[in-house]
């Protein structure tokens, strides 16, 4: 579904990306993680079609994905950003039917079945009518989902692309929304999400792919990558890794490391 | 249907102020005197034995009340156009530069007219004026258009800056000829930049209507987009929108309307910023409202404004741009202070 052949992107003479090569297949939900500055969010822009790399490119079924309008593109491809403009006080509803901008072909009896189960499943439902300006962070990023989500809701083989979706969410909607994006990945979607919690990612991601300045560490089952040489190596953090016997899903768990402050701090 | 009403209200209440502008002046002209005036212009009624009142309201008064309903409607569509572009219920049309451009090119032709542009003059007649301050829009908003593309994408924060530095550059060029204006120059050039109705023809109604009305038509359908953009520019193209032709179409249509309206009645301050924010604390922020009713509400409060600036200090007129100033300002605060709370549930 989703090609990257040989992606360079940098900017202002810095390396962000450097000759990624991967695919992604529909039915599957792929975890990229990786530290802070190690390119994800730019990958994310490139798979989405927002950034070109200077050499490569990104190509959906097998068409380069500049040769995309625009407006088709947001037919089958949406996009959930780490960060989303709350400066004009919309209503919530009216946030999640914004989705649904370039999918004109529904009518409106389908458009409301899709607004309403998109924001059910999201749990903004009881939200409806109020302004996004009064919810908290989590809540905001449950509705900006339910949007992104009403885009493709009724697109067989859609492309979902997921930047931090889970960032700002208490325990129970970290686990929901992951689980969301699995079904929607089992039903034939094609899931990219960055994720920065790797208990969860190996839970719910079917494949995670390591990131390191720029460049593909890692990518596998989460058994296979998520061990503790390649998370030293990405995170620079000692880890002690088990495979549960039970759901054979690798549970990872960092000792705390303790400071001392006058390491750090000299005024104190 | 909260919007319906507020587009009933605003409709009711324009009325009511045309009835009032029509009548209200040096001379009175009751409202049956008005009917049958109109009625007699469509063949149903027999003319007014007074020919005089007949004049002021067909050459005078109805082409200065339906230049107010132009140069209102058009301050107020493209201020919330232009909120919606930049994101920014702060912004404004004078942000791109538009009327310090105009005012730059009017004050211009008003000081150097006598030694320059006689030739130019004597062709265009009073008509040069305008054609300056609109030559003067669309010049400075191209200029501040040009200054804020980066790799063929328009960056609205440059936007808003080169906006400011060419207002700036602008008002300093203008300060800097009215330094050396004639004492007459400086009242025309003081006039022009507070504002005024005071020379609508029926040629210049001719002149505007088709700019403003092709943004006025124009405009409401880029609500919906709009609303969509104000998520974010990214998030705006993720969901199919080609921002670029978004943001060039609105400042367009802006120019056209506001350039329009400041070449024919001068700067008038505060319309543009103050309506559509006014409009969107009565109904909120959906643009596919703010848009329409920002030109209903626009050409209310224009055409109240100089119905108050002729008949307050008679026979003197003041500038409308002042009126809109006095009256807009606390009017616009006491709303802001009552729904402070409510702007946040």
């Amino acid at each position: 579904m989703i090609q990257v052949r040989g992606l360079t992107y940098q900017i202002a003479g810095k390396l962000i990306l450097k000759d990624l090569t991967f695919q992604v297949e529909k039915g599957e939900m792929l975890a990229i993680l990786g530290a802070n500055g190690a390119g994800k969010t730019s990958l994310m822009r490139c798979l989405a079609g927002e950034l070109q790399g200077q050499a490569g490119g990104v190509y959906y079924r097998k068409r380069i994905i500049k040769s995309y309008a625009i407006a088709e593109l947001a037919k089958f491809r949406a996009y959930l950003h780490q960060q989303n403009n709350s400066s004009m006080a919309f209503l919530v509803e009216d946030i999640v039917r914004m989705g649904r901008y370039q999918q004109r072909s529904t009518n409106a009896e389908q458009e409301a079945t899709i607004i309403r189960e998109a924001m059910e499943i999201c749990a903004v439902n009881h939200l409806a009518s109020r302004s996004i300006q009064a919810l908290s962070g989590g809540e905001q990023q449950r509705v900006h989902l339910a949007r992104v989500l009403a885009q493709i809701w009724d697109q067989r083989e859609a492309i979902l692309l997921l930047d931090e979706p889970i960032a700002n969410m208490d325990m129970q909607f970290q686990h929901q929304s992951l689980a969301i994006a699995a079904a929607l990945a089992k039903a034939g979607f094609t899931v990219v999400a960055v994720l920065h919690e790797l208990n969860l990612a190996a839970q719910y991601a079917s494949r995670i792919m390591l990131l390191k300045a720029g460049r593909k560490w890692a990518d596998g089952s989460p058994c296979e990558v998520l061990t503790p040489t390649n998370i030293y190596a990405v995170f620079g953090v000692n880890t002690e890794v088990e495979i549960s016997r039970k759901t054979l899903v690798p549970q990872i768990g960092a000792p705390a490391i303790s400071l001392p402050l006058a390491s750090f701090n000299s005024f104190l | 249907m909260r919007h319906l009403t507020i587009y009933i209200i605003l409709i009711i209440a324009l009325g009511i102020a045309v009835i009032f502008s029509l009548g209200l002046g040096a001379v009175q002209i009751s409202f049956q005197e008005v009917l049958q005036i109109f009625g007699n212009k469509l063949g149903i009624a027999s003319p007014l034995k007074e020919e005089l009142t007949t004049d002021v309201l067909l050459i005078i008064r109805l082409p200065r009340v339906l230049l107010g309903i132009l140069v209102g409607a058009a301050l107020g569509i493209a201020g919330a156009a232009i909120q919606g572009v930049f994101r920014n219920p702060l912004a404004e049309p004078g942000l791109m530069g538009i009327s310090a451009g105009a005012s730059l090119f009017a004050v211009l032709i008003i000081a150097f007219e006598v030694v320059y542009f006689q030739s130019i003059a004597s062709l265009l007649g009073y008509y040069l004026l305008a054609i300056a301050a609109f030559i003067g829009a669309t010049v400075a908003v191209f200029i501040v258009y040009r200054l804020s593309l980066f790799q063929g994408k328009s960056l609205v924060a440059t936007m808003l800056l080169a906006g400011i530095a060419i207002n700036a550059f602008a008002g300093a060029l203008t300060g800097l000829i009215s330094y050396l204006a004639t004492e007459q120059q400086l009242r025309s050039i003081t006039f022009w930049s507070l504002g005024s109705l005071a020379g609508a023809t029926w040629t210049s109604i001719y002149a505007i209507s088709p700019f403003i009305m092709t943004a006025v038509i124009a405009l409401p359908f880029y609500g919906r987009p709009l609303n969509v953009y104000a998520l974010g520019e990214s998030q705006a193209v993720m969901m199919g929108i080609d921002t670029g032709k978004l943001k060039l179409r609105i400042i367009i249509f802006s120019t056209l309307a506001v350039g329009a309206a400041v070449a024919f009645s001068g700067v008038i301050s505060f319309v543009g910023l103050l309506v559509p924010h006014t409009i969107r604390l009565f109904g909120g922020v959906d643009n596919r409202y703010v848009i329409p009713a920002s030109a209903l509400a626009g050409a209310f409060v224009l055409t109240v404004a100089d119905l108050v600036a002729r008949i307050l200090i008679p026979p003197v007129e003041l500038p409308i741009g002042v009126i809109t100033a006095l009256i807009g300002t606390p009017v616009f605060l006491y709303i802001l202070m009552r729904d402070k709370s409510k702007m946040l549930s």
